[in-house]
Parts: structure tokens; sequence; C-alpha cells
């Protein structure tokens, strides 16, 4: 199957990429190689099988969930130590509203 | 070079224990031979100080008759774990200032078991990848060469700076990760041991996300039975990853017995592929042969949908990878490429902070999980995992074990593949389904290629049956009798790039 050069566009709005003019023409050939390969996963009869969308969905009874105990971990310094930009206790962005 | 360097761990702490020597002399030979080898572009951050600091709290530790399990063991880590205090990048210029404020899990019980961090190691960017050619910080080289050429080659990948830096003994055991084969793979082209345990027996708290249902941590190491120690004391049940399973871990050193006379081990049809390189399927019916002699038994089997395993695998790793990396935007962390707006800077630090093939994956992702493509690509994909992981199911009904080859070719010169990304993709042929599954599996070191590369097999196992699977990689480690040649005097000469 072919990935137009449309379809790149969308993805990367979607994913907040910008590709270069140059680029979205060659992700559009090498994709297109890649999912015409992948559209051999057509040939399988999946009727009435469930989808899995984890190796442990069969085994949950033994991924318990932990009690909601209060913990001090990652405090607002600790959090806040990586940020690019920050103010007080806040993270620091452009003007969001006008 | 130091005759430190030569021991397995087995062999080094019972001489730490016995005092013949102190953990701050080995870490030290470890510290020069990492400076030595800088050249292969193992580390991408060293931690040296902190390696001695730690070797002198070991050394106090044994004084006092309070030796802990894992006691002196210098350790690389891929550095993909997060470390408290220590810069943790992911080979990603969009991480190249991330210092975590927290320790991965792993890491954690690895420090509190005795071992020894020497720094942390080179990987292909956010694990994505079989070479360690895309990562920010440029590829990593195999300490091996092919006889008569001194060309550089890939140590494999994802888990590439951990897999150059075992083999060359710039640390004695290293952590990896593996999402599609990103420990097995490394481990086999550099000739050592690599495992990737059951999904769920290792928590991935403190694990820079890549594909959240496929992701686990493992050991690369020397010997079987090394990986059996670490694996050990990086094994268990956290409150932090609600996908880490509540059962008990054993001593799984004490199951390498070497005994397989009861097994039946299966030869699955399907990955006899065309065109399988003439050299791999020799050393696997030997591998087979081998496994008869010890008195197991040799069964044909069939997973009928192996065919389909990696297509599965490159809609399912992009979509999750898609989903985890939106996290990047330039806002809390890492990178940030200032635009005239929010989402202009999200875009910039975005396009700017990942490299080519995390883009060409994160858009893959982006495509499948969009609007008109979801059940066409994704839910049919999740379908057809199952179909993959019932073929499993299938086979160990029959069989406990299953052997295959790890590879389907020796190490790659630095370079190749690139260009062609389906190429690059089959690197992961013969690993990619048991992540699907979330299974065991171990690759051993089982010989050489005729060009002087080692080759690795790989055994299979059921969910959870890391001790018995531990103990078959142990009897075909004892019958295929492989060496590392970097350690032995006499072959100091050999090259090292």
């Amino acid at each position: 199957m072919s990935i137009t050069r449309k379809e790149i566009i969308r993805a990367e709005r979607l994913a907040r990429l910008s590709l270069p003019e140059s680029k979205v023409e060659e992700f559009s050939t090498r994709l297109s190689k890649v999912f015409t390969w992948i559209d051999q996963l057509k040939e399988v009869d999946v009727t009435g099988t469930r989808p899995l969308v984890n190796p442990l969905m069969d085994f949950v009874d033994q991924t318990p969930m932990r009690k909601d105990d209060v913990h001090q971990t990652n405090t607002i310094g600790d959090v806040l130590s990586n940020a690019p930009d920050k103010d007080y206790d806040f993270f620091l962005v452009p003007k969001v509203v006008e | 070079m130091s005759s430190l360097l030569k021991f397995d761990f087995s062999t080094l702490r019972s001489k730490l224990l016995s005092r013949e020597v102190k953990a701050r002399e080995v870490v030290e030979a470890y510290i020069t031979r990492a400076e030595e080898t800088r050249n292969l572009n193992a580390y991408v951050t060293e931690t040296f100080e902190g390696a001695l600091a730690q070797a002198d709290a070991s050394d106090g530790r044994i004084q006092k008759g309070e030796a802990l399990p894992l006691e002196g063991l210098p350790l690389a880590v891929k550095d993909i774990f997060c470390t408290k205090g220590i810069r943790t990048t992911s080979a990603s210029k969009i991480l190249y200032n991330f210092v975590p404020p927290y320790e991965s899990t792993v890491t954690d019980k690895l420090w509190k078991s005795g071992a020894i961090c020497l720094g942390k190691t080179n990987l292909d960017e956010f694990a994505m990848g079989s070479s360690t050619m895309t990562s920010a910080d440029g590829a990593s080289i195999n300490p091996w060469k092919r006889k008569g050429d001194t060309g550089d080659l890939i140590p494999g990948g994802s888990s590439g700076g951990s897999s150059a830096s075992v083999a060359v003994g710039s640390s004695l055991a290293a952590l990896g990760t593996d999402t599609g084969g990103s420990i097995r793979q490394p481990a086999a082209l550099c000739g050592l041991v690599g495992m990737k345990p059951t999904y769920g027996l290792c928590s991935r708290y403190g694990i820079i996300a890549f594909a959240s249902s496929l992701d686990q941590a493992g050991p690369l190491t020397r010997t079987v039975r090394d990986a059996a120690l670490v694996l050990e004391h990086m094994a268990g049940h956290d409150p932090k990853d609600s996908t880490s399973m509540n059962r008990p871990i054993p001593s799984y050193e004490k199951f390498l017995k070497g005994d397989v006379k009861a097994l039946k081990i299966g030869i699955p049809k399907e990955y006899d592929r065309k065109g399988l390189n003439p050299e791999i399927k020799a050393l696997w019916e030997k591998s087979a042969q081998w496994f008869r002699n010890m008195g197991a038994t040799i069964v044909d089997i069939s997973l009928p949908h192996t065919d389909y395993a990696l297509p599965v695998y490159y809609i399912i790793a992009p979509a999750e990878a898609s989903s985890n990396l939106a996290r990047y935007d330039g806002v809390r962390y890492g990178l940030r490429v200032d635009g005239k707006g929010i989402d202009e800077l999200y875009q910039n630090t975005r396009t700017e902070g990942f490299g080519e093939e995390v883009t060409r994956r994160i858009l893959i992702g982006t495509y499948v999980l969009s609007s008109g493509c979801y059940e066409d690509y994704y839910l049919r994909a999740q379908k057809v995992r199952r179909k993959v992981m019932e073929d499993f199911t299938n086979a160990f009904q029959k069989v406990d074990f299953i052997l295959t080859p790890t590879t389907a070719s020796e190490a790659f010169k630095i370079g190749e593949n690139l260009t062609d990304p389906l190429a690059m993709y089959l690197q992961d042929i013969f690993t990619v389904s048991t992540n699907l599954a979330g299974l065991p599996a171990i690759s051993v070191p089982a010989g050489l290629s005729e060009s002087g590369l080692p080759l690795g097999m790989q055994l299979i196992g059921p969910s959870f049956s890391e001790a018995s699977l531990l103990n078959a990689a142990y009897a075909l480690e004892t019958a295929a009798q492989f060496n590392l040649p970097f350690f032995e005097e006499s072959k100091c000469h050999h090259p090292i790039g």
C-alpha cells in the first residue's frame, strides 16, 4: 500500500513534527515500502480472535493493585530540576491563551 | 591488561570473599580497561569516581563479614535506565541534559545487592535499532574483527554499548533492555550470553519507555552462571509497576546442573528460512546434536504464524512508541527549541530533538493509530499477535524449550544496512516473536563463523520458566565451549579497533 504525501503531512501534524519538503517525499517512498510489506497481515484469518493488548492479559490476578498510600517522592523541587524554563513552582511556556 | 579481567563473576566473588583481592583493585582494573578501549564508544557517561566509592563501601562490608550477594560486581548500565543524579539520555538529543531525580527499580535493586556502577552505555536512540548506528552519540564498535579485515563492525543493538563493553572487558556484566531482540542480538554478535526474561519478571519503573507491552530488562554477561546471578537480583514484584508479577524469585544459580536428559527441545520448521545463512544453519544443527548427545529429545515443531510476527511488531512497537514519545515536548525536561506559540515550541523541539529512525517510527505509529487506520492496522496486529502467542502455547504442550538461531547473520560493518529500513528490521526476525508472546529467551554463544565472528543460539521457554531455561542454556554453553579471546595474554594483540 502506498502512503501519500498528504498522509505523511497529516501524521506529521498529529505527531507535532515538521519534516523538510525533501524528506516528505523520501518518507512517503520508504514508508510505502514498509506498509506494502506489512499488508501481508491481511492474509491472516482473525475471525473470532480477541486482540492481545499485553502478554499479561491472562495473568491479571497476579498483578495486584498497590495500596493507595502517600509517599514523598518526586517532589516539586525534584520534578522542576530538569525544566528548561520555570518560575516559582511552575513550568514556563509561551502564552497559550490571548 | 590486568589478570583480574579474565574471571567471571562467580569466580571473582570467591576471590573477593576470601580477601584474595579487593573490590577496589577489581574496579581500578575495569576503569583502566574502559579508558584503554574508549575508541569502542561503549560508554556515553563514565561514573568512575562513584564506582571507586562504591568499591570502598564493598570492601568495608566484606571486611565486616556483611558481603552482599553481588558484592563488587563491575556493572555497566544501558543509558535507558534512569539513574538518580546521573545523566540519562537514551542516546537522544532530546534528552541530552536530562538528570533523573529518581532511580529505576532494577538498578536500585542491583546497587542494594552490592553491584558497582561503572557508567552508562550507548544504544540506538530510544532503543530503536539493531546496530547503535541511530545513537545521537555515534555508533559503538564491536571489539571483534573479521579475519584479515580491520574494518569496524557493529556490536548489535540496541544494547550495543553494553555488549561491546562486556565483550572487551570494560565491564563484567551489563544491563540491557529487549523490545524485539535488543539484548539477545547484540549478545550474539559479541559472543556473550544475553537474556530477555518473561514480560513482567523485572520492573519497568524508571526505564525510558519505548513499547510498553514489549519492553523488558535483562543481563548481558560472559557466562550463563553470571546471567543467573544478575537476573536473580533484578527480578521481582515492584508496587511501582503494575505489570510486574507478584511471584517468588528462586535462586537461579542453584538450577544450573546441566542435566537435560528428560528435556524435549523443539526445532521450529518456519525458522529454517529460505536463504538462511548455511553457516548458521550448520551451527543450529550442531547445537541440536549437542542436546541429543546430552540425552535430550529433539522434536520438530511448527510455529505457523512466524512470518507475520515481524510485521505485527512493526505496527505495535511504533504505535506504542508514538504514544510514549509524546511526552518529549520541551516543557518539563530535555531539549527545548523555542517557537512563537506553544504548538510551534512542541514542533520545533521534537523536529530538532528526534533522529531520523525515531521520527520514522513515530510517524508509522501515528499513522496506524489515526482514525481510519486503527482497525485495519493496530487492531488487526493485536489479533495476529494473539495467534503468534497461541503458536507458542501449542508448541509448549509438546516440548520444554525451543532452539533457534539468535540472528540471521554475523555482525555487519558500520554503515551497512542503514539506508534500507526493511533490511535492518529483518535483523530481528528470530527474536521478535518472543517479545510479542512475552516469553523468556536466552542467547548463548555457540561458535564462530568462517570469518571468525561469534554466532549465538537462542533457547525460548514458556512464561516464567527462567530457572529451567537457564539450566538448558548452561548445558548448551558447556557443550559449545565458547571462549572470549580478549582476556588471554597470548591474544592481547587481537585488534580492538
